[in-house]
């Protein structure tokens, strides 16, 4: 193409060849440019710290680096044979078309360095060697809680990489996923906590909990069973509720492996403004605030009968009272609140073809972690419970329940039950394998 | 064995071949008892008529456990003090540590890490670990100071050591593992010092022993260098010439050189296949060490300065060779120079230059190197037989196993010139299985061309079944039945070639029962293994997948473990990885996955350690999604915080220590001079906890005993058969004056320690019980604690028929008759938290 200029009009051949080579340079250093950008961050270490890396338990380590540098390589290629067409190319049109590549690589390669920052940044909460081991345990305990429902079902356990990051709430990148470079899929699902949660994870078995029901299907099978249990009372409660089957599935399933705990743990993240707490967004997946607590706690007692989550509940009406609902949306709530023990049932004792035909309660006993289970696993364990590499490996989950319920109703010894979970998540951290 | 190859092979074939489970087989035992009873007897008949000379015999039977023996006819030695030599060797039995040799194997194997990937000689790699060790041994010389060990009893002479028990926390796990082993080295020679006193037998002050002690820790790391990098001789004679000049007579030397070597020899005349080391056994480093102590302890002053001369000049002779470094270049010479060959043209001169490089490096060779005439023979032989496949285009030979998954790695990608380069490697690999077979064969057979050149068939066929793809072979020649690989030579990229792996990966269903019948090294379950070690109760199926490997010379497990670098839980040198290499017994293969004809038997030698393996055998990972292994974190317990303080905990107690949890073991040290039988049972950290929350429940006695005796009744049955050496220690002295004889009466002797095994497993039992009717909070305690498990020591005092099996094992033949009195011995239990051997 030539670009008409006064003088290309008094000297056309003159003109028409600088411009081809100014078109020619301009392509090949562009050409340049990216393809030693994508040699850069084929170095992890300048995305993430190396002792950072190191603090990965090795078999996530390995597999999430190889992804890593699988996406990159997918991307020097491309680089390379764009680089290689450039230099072969001779004509402008030729030209012309490598830079319109170059535009299309420039993207390619932003998303691409978009899921190595994403995934650099999450490796590197792990610079601290105390972090690092607590994100190691929780690593663990998320894995583990994947694993007691999806072995059983001869589907594969995604490993799990946690980070950690300001926030009131946690959130997942669950593993499978096509990342933003429109090629590489997630190879680990990566779970973000808060730091005001560090030591109180229950929501990390939340989180988790997507992770199972998308690879289950269960989430709509959920809704569907709310839709079709729930219409004759309500279709408009049964729809609502439907809407809401992801995060309700989530909190079951951490529900299941935690107790109590999780419900406390829902409570605290909840307990905001009124607003926040009655708040009913168009499209959100996530419950409104005020049932959502309430129907965990509908969990307890369906398990455990009576109990402190009794006191939670009382105290969590008192605090948001249902008459500072708006007259518009009371109706709903208290429908809804007459069938909190019903959603609770469905969630736990209805079997699905997603659990194989079987109710959660049968992949996971939520009776383990009943307040008089808990009881009972720390007199057979003694003092050895939190110490001991058998205990804290095979029963971590449990351990999180139990530490979890006795900082829930005992405030004045809270500081010491903290201390002893930093302990032995830093255990359990120290049990991994480092890469 | 294939058709055309028994023929040959049954005319000259002397030694039977006898099948290895790994199941007990107590009808063997039966039948084993009564013909070695039948034996002694006939042989105490013929002594006793004077009808039969004790000849001097060299020593042949390999003895299950680990103690001096002594061969041959007694000699009045006028070099040989009256008393020193039993008492030198009581010391050097108490200084003999199993546990050190596998500290060793940990140092190697990073050593040999280093020398593999960085091509030179680490040389200051080790700096930190012995200046610890000498801070360790000068701070210990100076606490110990002047005591006078003489007046001490065992336990506080044990106490006043302990005190000085290093500081590891911020050592890598294999610089704490041999830091330990030193320390306990030391905690042997003081209690050598103490015994040796009472008894007014003289040593050196603990102080000068010590210094000696500090003086060899650096040559001996040093030396651990030299055996990454193969610079070190296969045999050590040193120490035993030192040792015979000053206090052993011929025969003892002999037997303690015997003793040295008896791993290079082959185990017993029963067990057919000869095998072969892949690399020299390091635990004559140890022999080596505990040598040098004695010879200082002993005032053997002016020897061991000859003795540092002579090693000296050893070293020296062997700094310019690498008989490892040879083979590489000859085989990388021989894959070019076939993949060079022109169809027709004769392989043989090709085969006559590289059979030679093989040899070296196998001690059995030695028949061999020096007869170019049988090099000749070979070499002829073996163009005759790989002139069929040199023929054929190598590329379309191969294509099928390179193509297969398993190999396609992400940074691997098959070409034309590396799938030809795969079939020359195929054949090389066919021609020096073949030769190592060949180097082992005896000389009867060398030395007759007929029966040499079936042998060669034979080895070649069964080296072609191993090596070429099976679609190239004969249908009986193919190692198995369904799958349709073919072992490569690894690392694949390298000219270097350090294993085979084969090229499928096999994915199995491995159920609680598969783990419970198979065994890996030492005779433990699999499935102890696979719940101590990597978190997989077995009370349900996993699916694995299983990377099978076969070792040639120069391969270690440490190494196939660093080198598998693509496969998830292999990739680094650490004893976490390579401790997950099992072997691949024909047993093994075929409950695994119904392949028999891919695994490969081995004598206990190699089965026992994986430090120490032999060519041509099989290992196996397995690759279990979700398995983890199980690390023991070093953690140290927090400081007392103050009220309203937080204190943060120490970020230098959280470095990651990869050390591995450890499975239910039993030790046992029979102890002849203190009339002593110590057992010492450890109970791993889930059995420990398990027996704990028994005795919380208020359970009895009984069903706390009931989880030990799973493991205990097996491991004490089989370690006084005989079968796992590194389970039984003897500590004993010998005086010069009595009379020796071989291999029928330590036979005898062994047979009288088998009874004396089932006699102590019921004293076990009694004891057990007795302990946890009684004392199991003493135990619940000892499992509470911040360790790894629980070691549970019973000393049992003059047990019944000690002084009978010792008397046996000297030859005295009449103390066979009647077998062992009754009774029950006193005993004591004390429980320690954590690992204990001796």
């Amino acid at each position: 193409m030539v670009f008409p200029t006064t003088a290309s009009r008094l000297y056309p051949d003159t003109v028409s060849i600088r411009a081809s080579d100014a078109l020619r340079e301009q392509v090949l250093r562009q050409c340049t440019h990216w393809r030693e950008a994508a040699s850069r961050i084929g170095d992890l270490d300048n995305f993430a710290a190396a002792e950072a890396w190191q603090r990965l338990e090795r078999y996530l380590g390995v597999s999430l680096r190889r992804s890593l540098l699988t996406a990159v390589e997918a991307l020097m290629k491309d680089a390379e044979r764009l680089d290689s067409r450039a230099r072969r190319a001779r004509t402008e049109e030729e030209f012309e078309l490598v830079r319109q590549d170059v535009v299309t690589f420039r993207n390619r390669y932003m998303q691409t360095e978009m899921v190595l920052d994403f995934y650099g940044q999450a490796v590197n909460t792990r610079t601290n060697p105390k972090v690092a081991a607590i994100l190691r345990a929780c690593d663990t305990m998320a894995r583990k809680s994947m694993e007691a429902i999806l072995e059983p079902l001869g589907k594969p356990v995604p490993l799990v990489l946690t980070y950690i990051h300001s926030g009131l709430g946690a959130s997942i990148l669950k593993a499978g996923l096509r990342l933003w470079d429109g090629t590489t899929y997630s190879a680990v699902a990566a779970i973000k906590i808060v730091w005001h949660n560090l030591l109180r994870p229950t929501s990390l078995i939340h989180e988790a909990g997507h992770q199972i029901a998308g690879l289950t299907g269960w989430n709509e099978e959920l809704a569907l069973a709310f839709r079709q249990r729930l219409s004759l009372r309500s279709p408009e409660v049964a729809d609502m509720w439907a809407s809401w089957s992801s995060e309700i599935a989530a909190d079951a399933i951490a529900f299941a492996h935690t107790g109590y705990a999780a419900v406390a743990g829902i409570h605290d993240v909840l307990a905001g403004n009124a607003n926040f707490v009655y708040q009913n967004r168009l499209g959100d997946p996530h419950p409104i605030s005020f049932l959502r607590v309430l129907m965990n706690v509908e969990m307890c007692r369906l398990y455990f009968g009576r109990g402190p989550w009794d006191d939670l509940a009382l105290a969590w009406q008192r605090s948001y009272p249902i008459h500072q609902v708006s007259a518009l949306e009371r109706p709903l709530l208290e429908k809804s609140m007459k069938i909190l023990p019903d959603i609770a049932e469905i969630c736990l004792t209805m079997p699905m073809k997603a659990f194989g035909g079987r109710p959660l309660q049968a992949l996971v006993n939520p009776g383990r972690v009943s307040p008089q289970a808990l009881d009972a696993l720390v007199k057979q364990a003694g003092s050895a419970l939190f110490t001991s590499t058998h205990w804290v490996g095979t029963e971590c989950l449990r351990l999180l329940a139990l530490s979890g319920m006795r900082l829930s109703h005992d405030s004045a010894g809270m500081r010491e039950v903290l201390r002893e979970q930093d302990d032995w998540m830093i255990r359990l951290g120290m049990m991994a394998e480092p890469i | 064995m294939t058709p055309s190859g028994a023929a040959a092979v049954s005319k000259a074939n002397t030694s039977g071949y006898k099948v290895e489970s790994p199941f007990l087989n107590l009808s063997e035992m039966s039948s084993y008892e009564q013909n070695e009873a039948q034996e002694a007897y006939e042989f105490e008949q013929m002594y006793e008529q004077n009808q039969y000379q004790i000849e001097p015999e060299a020593e042949s039977f390999e003895s299950p456990f680990v103690f001096r023996e002594f061969a041959g006819e007694s000699v009045q030695s006028e070099q040989a003090s009256p008393s020193a030599p039993g008492h030198v060797m009581q010391f050097l039995s108490e200084l003999h540590d199993h546990q050190f040799n596998e500290a060793l194997y940990e140092l190697y194997a990073e050593a040999e890490q280093f020398h593999d990937e960085q091509g030179f000689q680490p040389t200051g790699h080790f700096e930190q670990l012995a200046f610890e060790a000498e801070q360790m041994l000068d701070r210990i010389n100076q606490g110990i100071g002047s005591r006078n060990f003489a007046s001490m009893q065992e336990g506080e002479m044990e106490a006043v050591i302990q005190q000085f028990e290093p500081e590891t926390a911020h050592l890598s796990p294999q610089f704490e593992n041999f830091l330990g082993k030193v320390f306990n080295k030391v905690k042997s020679i003081a209690k050598g010092a103490v015994d040796l006193a009472k008894k007014g037998i003289s040593m050196l002050p603990i102080g000068s022993i010590l210094s000696k002690l500090k003086a060899l820790v650096r040559p001996l790391l040093s030396k651990v260098l030299r055996f990454a990098i193969s610079k070190l001789p296969a045999s050590l004679q040193g120490p035993a010439r030192m040792l015979q000049a000053k206090f052993l007579n011929e025969a003892e030397a002999e037997a303690f050189i015997g003793e040295l070597e008896m791993e290079a020899e082959a185990e017993n005349e029963s067990e057919a296949e000869q095998e072969m080391e892949t690399v020299p056994d390091i635990g004559r480093l140890q022999h080596e060490f505990d040598s040098s102590i004695a010879l200082h302890a002993f005032g053997a002053g002016e020897f061991e300065h000859e003795f540092e001369q002579e090693w000296g000049e050893q070293e020296n002779e062997f700094e310019q060779e690498d008989p490892l470094q040879r083979l590489h270049d000859a085989r990388e010479t021989l894959v070019r120079q076939i993949g060079e060959l022109r169809d027709g043209e004769n392989p043989g001169p090709v085969l006559e230059q590289f059979i030679p490089a093989v040899l070296p490096l196998l001690k059995l060779g030695i028949s061999i190197i020096g007869r170019p005439k049988v090099v000749k023979f070979l070499a002829g032989c073996l163009a005759t037989l790989i002139e069929p496949v040199v023929k054929q285009p190598l590329a379309r030979m191969l294509a099928l196993p390179m193509v297969d998954i398993g190999l396609k790695f992400a940074s691997l990608e098959t070409s034309a010139q590396s799938e030809a380069q795969a079939g020359a490697n195929a054949v090389a690999a066919a021609v020096e299985d073949t030769v190592r077979e060949v180097a082992m064969l005896p000389e009867t057979v060398l030395e007759n061309e007929e029966l040499l050149q079936g042998y060669i068939q034979s080895a070649f066929e069964a080296a072609s079944s191993a090596n070429f793809p099976p679609a190239m072979l004969r249908p009986e020649l193919r190692e198995t039945s369904g799958l349709n690989g073919t072992w490569m030579m690894m690392p694949s990229q390298s000219s270097k070639k350090f294993y085979k792996k084969y090229s499928k990966v096999i994915e199995i269903t491995l159920t609680p029962q598969m783990m419970k019948a198979i065994h890996t090294f030492g005779n433990r379950p699999l499935s102890d293994f696979l719940r101590d070690h990597q978190g997989i109760v077995p009370n349900k199926s996993v699916k694995a997948r299983l990377h099978l490997y076969e070792a040639i010379m120069g391969t270690t497990l440490s190494r196939i473990a660093r080198m598998e670098k693509h496969v998830p839980g292999l990739g680094v040198a650490g004893k976490q990885a390579w401790s997950q290499l099992h072997p691949l017994t024909p047993e093994s293969a075929g409950i695994l996955f119904r392949e028999p004809g891919l695994g490969r038997k081995a004598s206990r030698r190699f089965r026992t350690f994986r430090r120490k393996i032999a060519a041509g055998k099989r290992f196996y990972y397995l690759e279990i999604a979700g398995a983890r292994v199980q690390v023991v974190p070093k953690v140290m317990p927090r400081a007392v915080s103050k009220p309203g303080v937080v204190s943060p905990t120490p970020t230098s107690t959280l470095t990651p220590a990869p050390r591995t949890r450890r499975s239910n073991q039993a030790n046992v040290t029979i102890d002849f001079p203190r009339k002593q039988v110590r057992v010492f049972l450890f109970v791993s950290e889930a059995d420990s906890q398990q027996i704990s929350a028994k005795i919380r429940q208020g359970m009895p006695a009984t069903s706390a005993v009931m989880v030990l005796k799973s493991f205990l009744k097996g491991t004490i049955k089989s370690a006084f058969s005989g079968e796992w050496r590194q389970h039984v220690k003897i500590v004993q002295e010998y005086e010069a004056q009595e009379q020796f004889v071989g291999g029928l009466a330590k036979k005898a002797g062994t047979f009288l320690l088998q009874k004396l095994g089932e006699n102590l497993w019921i004293w076990l039992e009694k004891y057990l019980q007795e302990y946890f009717k009684t004392k199991s909070a003493e135990f619940a305690a000892a499992a509470a604690k911040d360790a790894d498990g629980v070691t549970i020591m019973i000393t049992i005092m003059n047990p019944p028929g000690l002084g009978l099996v010792q008397s046996a094992l000297k030859g005295n033949m009449k103390s066979m008759l009647g077998g062992l009195p009754s009774g029950i011995p006193n005993y004591s239990i004390k429980v320690i938290p954590g690992y204990r051997f001796h």
